[in-house]
């Protein structure tokens, strides 16, 4: 029976049905070890053995921190013969965040490795004999690497063991793995995933794939998380093809894999594949038997698409899922054309049910922008001992809502547009701002602390924390240090500015979209020259409308045609003097704002275009040295708060005149009716009963 | 060290005993206006804020002007929306029929006089320097924040001089002087600056003469373009406002980024071609290039004087066939004090149309927009491409004498050629 017939299976059962179908198969593979579909049976089933003569009964966690090893699938399938529930966590947690979700899902024991931290952080195996100090129910430290440590078990001695295999006895629908997200509050919830959730997901992922036994998938996303474990350890096992794992992700690394073995399918982040076009080391080795792979994880530019496809000739799947739906919910298909391929996540997966709804629930007309909801096998039992958490996400009838939104076309092609909350996603990584605000504010020198993601070409954000100081004793480097200490290594800042207030919107809360666009902004050069007048394009684009707001949609185009076509959000604009005379007032900043343009860079500060800008929250810096020397199409990085321009492209750092603190007091607060609206308040309190920004909030 | 007539009214408006140039100030504003296109913008943005008032009904207005009457549905809801916005606040409110050019129409209404500062959404509130009043083109969000705060930021500008000296030759208006200034000078030469016009000829100009340099001061990229306000301005401000003004003078110390001077005794009808105010030629040059409309009147020289002047030319002859010629008075007052002097009957007969006050073909809105290949001459302030129409359609700047002229000739004319 051809296994895609086979919805009800455990992960167990479908092992079992893989290594009599690709017995001497290889299924995965490190270095020189390869182990073949039976192989893999037969150790699973004596690490399961080895498990249950530690005491673990069903329903017991097994908690993973390891990296991508090929021992990896053994475990997971060792868990599931002895009928245990997988924990798996990220090597890369800190100690305090490991322990955060042992606590929470309270393991008997845990599987770890005893690299001396190298290239993982912590002493793992250190960290698992503190944690079974501090944890009650957790009985047992399992090592796979490294000198035998007491109150350490080393995997072998499991594997060894003599007791014949246990017979699963879960059920499809029962719990297989507990893997974690971040809340909305930055706090881990264990979501609970079923066997046939899993397995259900890795078997549709295989088919949109067209894997084959032939194909070599590439392990590099952690398999700690559910694009590793079940879109590629259990997908590459599903079409029965092999998987060489890569512990840990460098674009050398993968590029050395690419070029010497036959791997066909890559599974990556975004991220991965901008690292590894950057590194160049394909074009070294190639990559000749590579023809797909999905990526997920993080939103991925169509640019980036389009570059793997044609330098890589590798038509990869742009994929949508998270942690709660096991993951993947829609991806796109290998005959798709190039725009649904490179600027949508697809259609849902057979069996997976997709709507979008409004704020208050209801579902929204065709082509609007609403919440995506998702329901099906695949989507979670519900997070681990916490229904409170549960009932947000899970509504009555079953549908997962998930905090992205989203839009439909006509096709069934789902775009994702953003996060209903300010997540930062780092490398493909899910970064909660709250989780390194909390550590910022325990150092003693800081006294507000608000992180926001901005734009980065290779790891699409990075996190950049603002900071105001009680006292200017301590430095930004130093801040720093003192986050990373205390946080998993992708979630730590990678750049902390000190402030000496923070832009608020009139309610006293933090702006932080205006904080992320003071810090940095990076994207390519528009030039435009004198004399841009937008009164002329009224006609000259046959709008003679009224209406300014329609009027600001034509007029940047007639400044200059490829500007709305080809633009990206986040582009700048560089200015010569006389740029947007005429009844320009708001017209252009406001087009140009609208069309995503996040900074301008004028040659001098004069007319009404540049007061209107900053008077609506775009950013100005005045550098005629800057406008003069940039070239269109050059990728320019600033950042307004210091006054930095860097041409990436010509190599060359500009400072511009600094604004003027009353001019910066407008821009901190994100425009003039912010200022306006604080003015009015100071005009109708007293002084002394006015309230601090932190008791506004 | 003296301080200039711009200093000294911003320095009065921010209540310093002095301000210097490149100093942040806020200033209280004595006027904010705006018309139906910035206007309703501004309104979206007064709209915003929590628990805006308008700082004071009296002075601010709202003039619709620039597509009225409503050309099409756009620009009627427009206007209602700003309409109902000043019912509701109890703003000053110039509708059709009530109404001008919001340039021409508030000093005639006596809502400016000298000393005062005018923050309006509209680049041409330049033009309020013609009276000695700081007049400066502002954002709609700007005027939403003056609307609530009264009061505006601002950067205290350099001041240029520009002397005018000699004897004005017949033909010769304050429309040539700054056409030939801002040649002079370029479209970007007065950059942030503040344009002051000073000099014997000056001194014996016309309000309106004055009223068509300081309404092209934007076109030199100026801040604004200042008169000092003398008897001539004291006697136009007192039959219309009776409000006292300041009339503020220049040091002689007053230190200028530059000084420009002009003997104008040489000077002849100017004319700005396509695509720059600032790309001009005496008319004589150009004369004889064909023309298919001509446009008389609007803001820059919408005042009784330049119909008069039109006129003029104008009586008792009819405009060539070839062309259609539009006149467009300032204001309803204009309106009416030229159809008093018989000057309305002078351009029907002429086979010119009359027009209600509007910005209309200025910016391409309605009442005479070019199609393909037109040229028209017209007395506005902009040239740019595509400015009245279709991108291929061309503008020439010039006075009024000028316009009528050549509408009477078919092609690009000097009055100095017409025969008597």
């Amino acid at each position: 029976m051809p296994l895609e017939d086979r919805s009800n299976l455990t992960l167990s059962s479908f092992l079992s049905h893989q290594a009599q179908a690709h017995a001497d198969r290889p299924a995965t593979e490190q270095g020189d070890r390869v182990i073949t579909y039976s192989d893999l049976a037969d150790q699973a089933g004596r690490l399961a053995a080895g498990l249950q003569s530690l005491g673990l009964k069903a329903g017991d966690r097994l908690a993973v921190i390891l990296p991508n090893v090929v021992e990896y699938p053994i475990v997971i399938f060792a868990a599931a013969q002895a009928d245990l529930v997988l924990v798996p966590i990220n090597v890369r947690r800190s100690p305090d965040e490991v322990l955060a979700r042992l606590r929470k899902t309270r393991p008997r024991a845990i599987i770890t490795f005893a690299d001396p931290g190298e290239h993982f952080g912590p002493d793992h195996s250190e960290l698992a004999l503190a944690a079974a100090a501090e944890l009650a129910d957790l009985e047992h430290g399992i090592t796979i690497e490294g000198p035998a440590r007491p109150g350490l078990t080393p995997l072998d001695d499991l594997l060894s063991a003599k007791a014949s295999p246990p017979v699963a006895a879960a059920r499809p629908t029962d719990p297989a793995a507990i893997i974690h997200t971040l809340g909305s509050s930055g706090d881990p919830r264990g979501a609970v995933l079923t066997h046939r959730g899993l397995i259900g997901n890795a078997l549709a992922m295989a088919r949109r794939l067209q894997a084959t036994p032939e194909d070599v998938f590439l392990g590099a996303v952690p398999f700690s998380n559910t694009f590793g474990l079940t879109a590629t350890i259990l997908t590459a096992l599903s079409a029965g093809a092999s998987l060489a794992c890569l512990p840990r992700f460098s674009a050398e690394h993968a590029g050395e894999l690419l070029a010497s073995r036959p791997i066909s399918i890559f599974n990556a982040v975004p991220t991965m594949y901008a690292l590894l076009l950057n590194h160049g080391s394909h074009r070294v080795g190639g990559t000749p038997h590579l023809r797909s792979g999905i990526v997920a994880g993080a939103p991925c530019p169509p640019e980036l698409v389009e570059r793997i496809f044609a330098e890589l000739n590798c038509r990869v799947l742009l994929a949508y899922g998270l942690t709660e739906a096991s993951p993947c919910v829609t991806c796109t298909h290998i005959e798709d054309g190039s725009i649904t391929a490179s600027r949508t996540v697809g259609r849902p997966l057979p069996g997976v049910e997709i709507k979008l709804v409004d704020s208050g629930g209801y579902p929204i007309a065709a082509g609007l922008e609403g919440e995506l909801c998702v329901r099906g096998d695949n989507v979670m039992a519900g997070y681990w001992d916490d229904p409170a958490a549960s009932a947000q996400v899970l509504d009555a009838e079953g549908w997962l809502h998930t905090g992205d939104l989203a839009t439909i076309d006509p096709d069934g092609n789902v775009q994702v547009i953003g996060r209903q909350d300010d997540v930062i996603i780092r490398g493909g990584f899910k970064v909660y701002p709250q989780t390194i605000e909390m550590v910022l504010r325990t150092h003693p020198l800081v006294r507000e602390a608000v992180v926001v993601g901005v734009p980065d070409l290779i790891y699409g954000e990075l996190i950049c924390a603002c900071v105001v100081l009680q006292r200017p004793d301590v430095n930004s480097e130093d801040l720093r240090a003192f986050a990373a200490e205390r946080l998993a290594d992708y979630s730590a800042p990678d750049r902390v500015h000190v402030f000496k207030a923070l832009p608020r919107r009139g309610s006293g809360v933090v702006h932080r979209n205006y904080l992320s666009q003071l810090i940095r902004i990076r994207g390519r050069a528009w030039v435009f020259g004198k004399n841009i007048d937008t009164d002329a394009i009224i006609p000259a684009r046959r709008c003679n409308t009224a209406d300014p707001r329609e009027l600001a949609l034509y007029c940047m185009e007639d400044a200059d045609p490829e500007f709305i076509r080809h633009m990206q959000r986040g582009d700048l604009i560089v200015a010569d003097s006389n740029f947007g005379c005429g009844s320009s007032r708001e017209v252009a900043p406001l087009a140009i704002k609208a069309a995503g343009v996040s900074a301008v860079i004028a040659a001098s500060f004069a007319r009404i275009f540049f007061r209107n800008a900053i008077n609506i929250g775009l950013p100005i810096l005045e550098c005629p040295s800057a406008a003069a020397e940039i070239q269109p199409g050059d990728d320019i990085e600033v950042e307004p708060a210091t006054g930095t321009i860097h041409n990436l492209t010509n190599g060359k750092t500009y400072r511009a005149a600094p604004f003027p603190d009353f001019l910066q007091q407008i821009i901190d607060k994100g425009g003039l009716l912010a200022y306006v609206e604080e003015r009015l308040a100071e005009t109708r309190t007293p002084n002394h009963e006015r309230p601090t920004p932190e008791e506004q909030r | 060290m003296g301080k200039t007539l711009a200093e000294k009214i911003l320095a009065h408006k921010c209540g310093q005993s002095e301000v210097y140039p490149g100093q942040f100030i806020t200033a209280r504003v004595d006027l904010v206006l705006a018309s139906e296109l910035s206007g309703v913008l501004a309104i979206e943005e007064f709209n915003k804020v929590n628990g805006a008032r308008i700082f004071d009904p009296q002075k601010v207005v709202l003039v619709m002007d620039h597509f009225t009457p409503a050309k099409d549905i756009k620009s009627a809801e427009i206007v209602k929306s700003c309409r109902e916005f000043a019912r509701q606040h109890e703003i000053r409110f110039y509708d059709v029929g009530r109404a001008g050019i919001q340039h021409v129409l508030l000093p005639e209404q006596g809502l400016v006089v000298p000393g005062d500062l005018i923050a309006g959404a509209d680049s041409h509130t330049c033009t309020y320097g013609f009276m000695g009043a700081f007049g400066t083109g502002i954002g709609s969000t700007d005027a939403a924040a003056a609307m609530a705060l009264g009061e505006i930021w601002l950067k205290v500008p350099q001041s240029i001089k520009f002397i005018y000296y000699g004897k004005l030759p017949k033909w010769v208006g304050g429309k040539d002087l700054i056409l030939e200034t801002i040649r002079r000078i370029g479209v970007d030469g007065a950059r942030y600056q503040v344009m002051e016009f000073c000099g014997e000829v000056v001194d014996s100009l016309s309000m309106a003469d004055r009223f068509a340099m300081a309404n092209m001061a934007i076109e030199a990229g100026a801040k604004t373009g200042l008169f000092a306000a003398d008897q001539v301005a004291r006697r136009f401000t007192e039959r219309r406002s009776q409000r006292p003004g300041q009339y503020w003078q220049s040091d002689e110390d007053a230190n200028y980024a530059e000084t420009y001077e002009f003997d104008v005794s040489g000077f002849e009808p100017f004319i700005a071609l396509p695509y720059l105010p600032s790309n001009v030629k005496p008319v004589s040059e150009v004369a004889g290039l064909s023309i298919d409309q001509v446009v008389i009147g609007m803001c820059t020289n919408g005042n009784l004087e330049d119909l008069r002047a039109a006129a003029g030319i104008l009586k008792g002859r009819q405009i060539h066939p070839n062309v259609r010629a539009v006149i467009i008075p300032g204001s309803q007052q204009v309106y009416l004090d030229a159809l008093r002097e018989g000057l309305i009957e002078i351009f029907i007969q002429a086979n010119c149309s009359v027009s209600t006050p509007t910005c209309g073909p200025c910016l391409g809105g309605h009442m005479g927009v070019l199609a393909e290949d037109e040229r028209c001459v017209s007395t506005s302030n902009r040239n740019f491409r595509g400015r009245m129409g279709h991108p291929e359609s061309e503008v020439y700047l010039a006075n009024p004498y000028v316009a009528a002229a050549s509408a009477l000739a078919g092609h690009i004319a000097s009055p100095v050629e017409l025969p008597a």
